[in-house]
């Protein structure tokens, strides 16, 4: 089965996906706001959904849609316990810096 | 019946009667000991004179002849095929059978008045009876493995007799070194063993005698004597495995007369006699062990000189007379050394026995320069003393002289006579200190009373080894049982050695008549001819009788002039202090043999042991293992260093890992 | 009678569950139920020497298994002295909390039953990791640590890490043979045709073989070993030293002769070199200790060094040997093990330094360790001697010389340190400060007297169970040459033991 007609080449699709994934990346490593980084990985979810939901179309396979909508849950549910993270540190130090929230190292 | 090339196979119920009384007597003696009290005595006594009796009656069962040897033959178990055990009651069975029997019946009667009010009185006989049966395992086996056995049963009831009076350390040390130095001799027999069953496929004398020539090469052959000769050079005190003997002495005296004179040491001589089909096959092993002999027994007289322990003076003289029996089965002259063997067991008991009443007389004293003048004290003991010191000189018409002059001849039969020559310095050297015992102990004026250290005895209370600790067990003694042991009648042990006494003069007669002599009859069928290299002996037998009549002579001559003559004894004291003192350290010392022994062998492997238990093992061994637990913990410790807690640092593992596997199937994958 | 195999093997571990059941005051009656259990087990043992198998197929995927008991020829010796060693264990025991020790004592019976009668590998391995667990929990419960209080329980771990190491190494070997063969079924199945690769067998070779090698064990796998004996209770030591030491020589019996022979032939340099070293290396450590239980220890070492070497020269009468020496070895070492422990709650040291002079008051107690000692050094007419001469006769034979000749050194050692052992503690002057204790009890006797009779009437006649290892062995090495080379063609009667192993039996 061919792709079938895109009005926009899939390239294009797949292109916009990688950048947002790696602005999301970037973000994740070089951003010390946890929130930040909780955007980022936003980010990155919808990069993800992105390229699943232009698979799908493209060959015509119901699973990128599902996939997309399992990855929407996770990253509800992430945001929900992320954010809850990030309040109940904001209130023991008063700011947030994930670089001084460390006490797990080995 | 059938005869098979032992023997005549049938059901010989007497047979197993004389092997197992002995060791019924061991067991009921051991287990209702305390109960039969002293009773005990008696029994185990009685069941060895039964034996004795049953022995005696088997006598036509043991001469009989078949097609090749001749005995009764029992089989019993076979544990595989090979390895067939049974009873073999031969001529030569016979004559060990007798002795054992006859003079443990004898030691066994003395000892009821020896070891009277001891309080192991009973666990004594089990011993005693304990090692005749023993002992009788090793002579009726018809087979290697048999007589291992019983070599290693007989080696153990030494052990318990040697240390019978365990709370003595010099005791203890005595009875362990004895049982490893026999457990060395059991390893010779054992690895000979293991050759003769793989060579020849089966352990019994008729098979390994039969097929000895086809089965083995001369190499091998040698191989196997040599291994049987470590056991009995073990077994009989042959240098250099000689040292437990002396040492063997911390055990009762009757037990000395029995075990380490009369019966257990000649073990060995037993040994070659009984596999004299392949010492006659074997050159090589006739030169070796006639050397070893000869040397043994004029290291052990040359020894003998310089001893106070009368009981040592003793252990001596066995090892020397030994070596003469060893010389005699070594060189081929089998019916001599046997004959050797009769006559020693008289005598030798019959001196160890009397040594025995005086000891016992003077409370336990063992040093010769404390006794002195005994001959009008006790004369019975003197003219036994005096009996068994003629035969072992060899004075004509004594039994010595028959059975010693039958060796000497019979070496320069077999064409040896360097070995002749030192058999005949040594009888001299024998005459000698058997003298000098007689002088010193029983002429002169008594000793006892004189102190010590004007004797040159140095540590008067351990004159003898252990002899304190002993005095302060037989003092405990008087305390627990009231008396000492005083309180058996003197007949019960003078009777024993009053029977021995005729037997020392007269069982030599039996070599009366030279080849046609009664004991040579006997012994025909047994022991195969002489290899026939050099059957003409260079000087006739009359002549070599003279020469060592003549040195035996001196060495009398020399003993009177140093101890006997008037002025010696009216200054016994200052002269044995003299001699005391200017005794030659290398005798003193025993050649150093024990010594190199320590030295060589029993410190580094105390050593050995040590380093392995406590370097070893917690060090090198454990040490690696507990490395490899440490690894564990590093391996942790490098992997921690990695988990720093910061969130994008572990995000940057992630985008590395992530990299990694687009890197590998965009590069790598691609490729294919 | 079917199923009485399976008995022999659930039935201690189920009795000693319920045991544990029981209320806490049951003591004396929970002991008498162990015996009892013991004995009874002895007795249908002995009584039923050619009771069928119980097969049950049990795995189809991965591979085939079954739930498979069964007596064998090298087995069935070996399982009447472990029960026969539990009952002696059992018999005269003296202890706090009785019920929970007699219950692993039954456990360990039933595992180590398990070892010996499984048919099936998986089973085996099970059996092999199961029986570690009462023994450990004996030793962290009961045990008498030597060296002060800071090492209680160390050696309890180190026992169980080795063996564990071991066991997981044994249970891979068992999964990937189960995969390459495509069943587990096979021990003493002469149909099992079992052909394993070079590849895969070098390696399931050496799992099977260091589970064995530490179990034994074996230098330098050995370190375990006098700290466990030192620290856990006589009667287990009993067990553990007399039957359990054993499993990895059965091991190299039932599974390594049969399946892994191209194997075992290419390991032999090897292994003769580790049963050398652990024979002299543990005759002469023993002459040094000064633990009396570390001294006969390390004489296991020495003698179990001197079975793998038999195991491993491939020689019917060796093999046989092996055998007579494995109960030999497991009989008198029980004894030592039980008479020590004796001397030990006596006088409440086991240093050799301390002791001594004991006989004067104790003559039964010194007659029952001088015959456990005697037995231990190898006096001809004691079954360690009948073992030793059949062995060293095969390595002889199959040309192992120089290992023989080498082998009679410890001999002489071992006599050496077991009246070292004997006299140390029975003789010599008494020792003041030492309390004086009853001597040996009726009850203790008895639980003496079967391990003395085993090895005297072993030492007499090994033939029953030198006999049915001689033939199995001769199934499991195949035809050999003759002993003899050179001589002339014999009568029947004294045929050699390679030709004429059947009528033995």
């Amino acid at each position: 089965m061919t792709p079938s007609a895109f009005a926009v080449p899939i390239e294009n699709y797949i292109g916009l996906s990688a950048v947002i994934f790696f602005l999301g990346v970037t973000g994740v490593i070089v951003r010390r706001n946890p929130l930040i980084m909780l955007m980022s990985i936003e980010l990155m979810f919808n990069a993800a959904n992105l390229a699943l939901i232009t698979f799908a179309k493209a060959w015509v396979n119901a699973a990128g849609h599902i996939f997309a909508f399992l990855v929407i849950t996770v990253a509800a549910a992430e945001a929900a316990i992320g954010l809850a993270i990030v309040v109940v540190v904001f209130r023991r130090a008063a700011h947030v810096d994930v670089d001084e929230i460390a006490t797990l190292h080995g | 019946m059938t005869h098979t090339p032992l023997g005549i196979e049938g059901s010989y119920p007497l047979l197993y009667l004389i092997w197992l009384l002995p060791l019924a007597g061991a067991v009921i003696l051991w287990t209702f000991g305390p109960q039969l009290r002293s009773l005990g005595g008696p029994v185990g006594a009685a069941l060895v004179g039964t034996a004795f009796v049953a022995a005696l009656v088997s006598w036509n069962d043991a001469t009989q002849i078949s097609d090749k040897l001749g005995g009764a033959h029992a089989p019993m178990v076979s544990w595989l095929p090979g390895f067939a055990f049974g009873l073999l009651f031969d001529r030569l069975a016979l004559v060990w059978t007798l002795i054992i029997t006859g003079v443990g019946f004898l030691i066994h009667v003395y000892s009821i008045g020896y070891m009277s009010g001891d309080r192991a009185f009973a666990r004594f006989f089990a011993f005693l009876n304990f090692f005749v049966f023993a002992m009788l395992t090793l002579v009726l086996s018809d087979n290697f493995v048999g007589l291992l056995i019983g070599w290693g049963l007989v080696g153990l009831a030494s052990y318990f007799l040697i240390g019978f009076w365990f709370e003595r350390p010099s005791a203890v040390a005595a009875a362990r070194k004895a049982f490893v130095i026999n457990v060395l001799g059991d390893v010779g027999i054992l690895f000979a063993v293991i050759v003769i069953v793989t060579k020849v496929g089966s352990i019994g004398y008729g098979d390994v005698f039969g097929n000895a020539a086809q089965a083995f090469t001369s190499g091998e052959l040698f191989v196997v004597c040599l291994a049987l000769f470590v056991g009995c050079a073990a077994k009989s005190a042959q240098v250099p495995l000689h040292t437990w003997l002396p040492d063997a002495m911390e055990g009762p005296t009757p037990v000395s007369a029995l075990i380490h004179a009369a019966t257990m040491v000649t073990a060995g001589v037993y040994l070659i006699a009984r596999c004299a089909p392949l010492w006659t096959a074997s050159a090589e092993a006739r030169e070796l062990v006639g050397v070893i002999g000869a040397l043994t027994a004029i290291a052990g007289a040359v020894l003998g000189i310089a001893q106070w322990d009368i009981k040592r003076i003793l252990a001596y003289s066995t090892m020397s007379q030994i070596g003469y029996m060893i010389m005699a089965v070594g060189v081929g002259a089998f019916s001599a050394g046997v004959l050797h063997f009769l006559t020693h067991a008289f005598f030798k008991a019959e001196l160890f026995l009397g040594a025995g009443i005086i000891i016992h007389n003077l409370a336990d004293e063992q040093d010769v320069r404390r006794m002195g003048g005994l001959r009008k004290q006790m004369p019975f003991a003197f003219i036994a003393m005096l009996v068994g010191v003629l035969a072992i000189c060899g004075i004509p018409g004594f039994s010595g002289y028959f059975s010693k002059d039958a060796i000497l001849y019979g070496t320069l039969q077999h064409g040896h006579p360097i070995l002749y020559a030192v058999g005949v310095i040594t009888a001299g050297i024998t005459a000698y200190y058997m003298f000098r015992l007689l002088f010193v102990t029983f002429f002169g004026q008594f000793r006892g009373n004189v102190d010590a250290s004007d004797l040159g005895i140095r540590h008067p209370d351990s004159g003898t080894p252990g002899q304190a600790a002993r005095l302060a067990h037989e003092a405990e003694e008087r305390e627990h049982h009231g008396s000492g042991h005083a309180h058996a009648p003197a007949w019960i042990m003078s009777a024993p050695v009053a029977v021995l006494i005729p037997f020392s003069i007269g069982i030599g007669w039996l070599a009366i008549g030279g080849e046609n002599s009664p004991w040579q009859t006997f012994f025909a069928p047994v022991f195969p001819a002489a290899p026939a290299t050099a059957d003409v002996a260079p000087i006739p037998e009359l002549l070599s009788g003279v020469i060592v009549l003549v040195v035996v002579a001196a060495g009398i001559a020399l003993a009177y002039l140093r101890y006997g003559t008037k002025a010696a004894l009216g200054a016994s004291v200052a002269r044995l202090r003299a001699e005391t003192m200017k005794m030659p350290p290398v005798l003193v010392n025993r050649y150093y043999f024990d010594a190199a022994i320590d030295a060589l062998f029993v410190k580094p492997a105390a050593a050995a042991g040590r380093f392995f238990g406590s370097f070893v093992d917690p060090v090198v061994i454990d040490g690696g293992v507990r490395e490899v637990a440490h690894s564990a913990t590093w391996l942790g410790h490098l992997f921690r260093s990695f988990q720093t807690g910061l969130v994008r640092g572990y995000a940057l593992y992630l985008v590395f890992g992530v990299a990694c596997f687009v890197v590998y199937y965009a590069v790598i994958g691609a490729g294919k | 009678m079917t199923g009485l195999v399976t008995a022999l093997v659930l039935g201690p571990i189920l009795v000693g569950f319920v045991l544990y059941a029981l209320p806490k005051g049951a003591d004396a009656g929970a002991k008498w139920a162990g015996v009892a259990v013991a004995a009874l087990a002895v007795a249908l043992t002995l009584g039923n020497p050619h009771t069928p198998d119980d097969s049950v197929p049990w795995l189809a995927r991965p591979f085939g298994a079954a739930f498979h008991f069964g007596f064998g020829a090298i087995s069935y010796w070996i399982v009447v002295l472990l029960q026969v060693a539990t009952f002696s264990a059992l018999v005269a025991l003296r202890a706090t909390r009785l019920r929970e020790y007699t219950a692993q004592m039954l456990v360990l019976l039933g595992a180590m039953t398990g070892v010996f009668l499984a048919k099936d590998l998986l089973l085996f391995a099970l059996f092999w990791d199961l029986m570690l667990v009462p023994v450990f929990l004996l030793m962290v419960g009961w045990g008498l640590p030597g060296g002060g209080p800071r090492r209680a329980g160390t050696a309890a771990w180190r026992y169980l890490i080795y063996n564990l190491a071991g066991g997981l190494c044994l249970l891979l070997a068992t999964a990937a043979f189960g995969i390459v063969h495509g069943s587990t079924d096979v021990i003493g199945n002469p149909d099992a045709h079992v052909v394993i690769g070079n590849v895969w067998g070098a390696w399931i070779f050496a799992g099977f073989a260091f589970a064995f090698l530490v179990k034994t064990p074996v230098f330098p796998f050995h370190t375990w070993m006098p700290a466990t004996y030192g620290e856990l209770p006589p009667p287990v030591v009993a067990v553990v030293s007399g039957i359990q030491s054993k499993a990895g020589l059965y091991g190299f019996i039932v599974i390594g002769l049969p399946f892994f022979a191209e194997q075992m032939r290419a390991a032999t340099p090897l292994v003769v070199a580790l049963g050398i070293i652990s024979l002299l290396y543990g005759a002469f450590t023993a002459l040094a200790q000064s633990d009396a239980k570390r001294v006969v220890a390390y004489s296991s070492l020495s003698h179990l060094g001197l079975i793998l070497i038999a195991i491993f020269s491939f020689d019917q009468v060796a093999i046989a040997g092996a055998v007579v020496y494995i109960v030999a070895h497991g009989l008198f070492s029980a004894a030592l093990f039980l008479v020590l422990g004796y001397v030990e709650e006596r006088e409440e040291t086991r240093s050799l330094q301390r002791l001594g002079g004991l006989g004067y008051g104790n003559p039964r107690l010194a007659g029952a360790l001088v015959f456990a000692a005697l037995a231990a050094l190898g006096l001809p007419g004691l079954a360690g001697f009948a073992g030793e001469l059949l062995i060293l006769t095969g390595l002889y034979h199959a040309g192992f010389g120089a290992v023989a000749l080498i082998a009679l050194v410890p001999i002489v050692v071992a006599a050496a340190y077991m009246l070292r052992l004997f006299q140390g503690i029975m003789n010599g002057p008494k020792v003041a400060d030492l309390p004086e204790r009853r001597d040996l009890t009726w009850i203790e006797g008895l639980a003496v007297a079967p391990l003395v009779l085993g090895f005297i009437l072993l030492g007499i006649d090994p033939a029953p169970v030198a006999g049915l290892a001689s033939d199995a062995a001769r199934a499991l090495t195949g035809p050999q040459t003759p002993v003899s080379h050179r001589a002339q063609p014999r009568r029947s009667e004294t045929e050699s033991a390679y030709v004429a192993a059947d009528s033995v039996r």
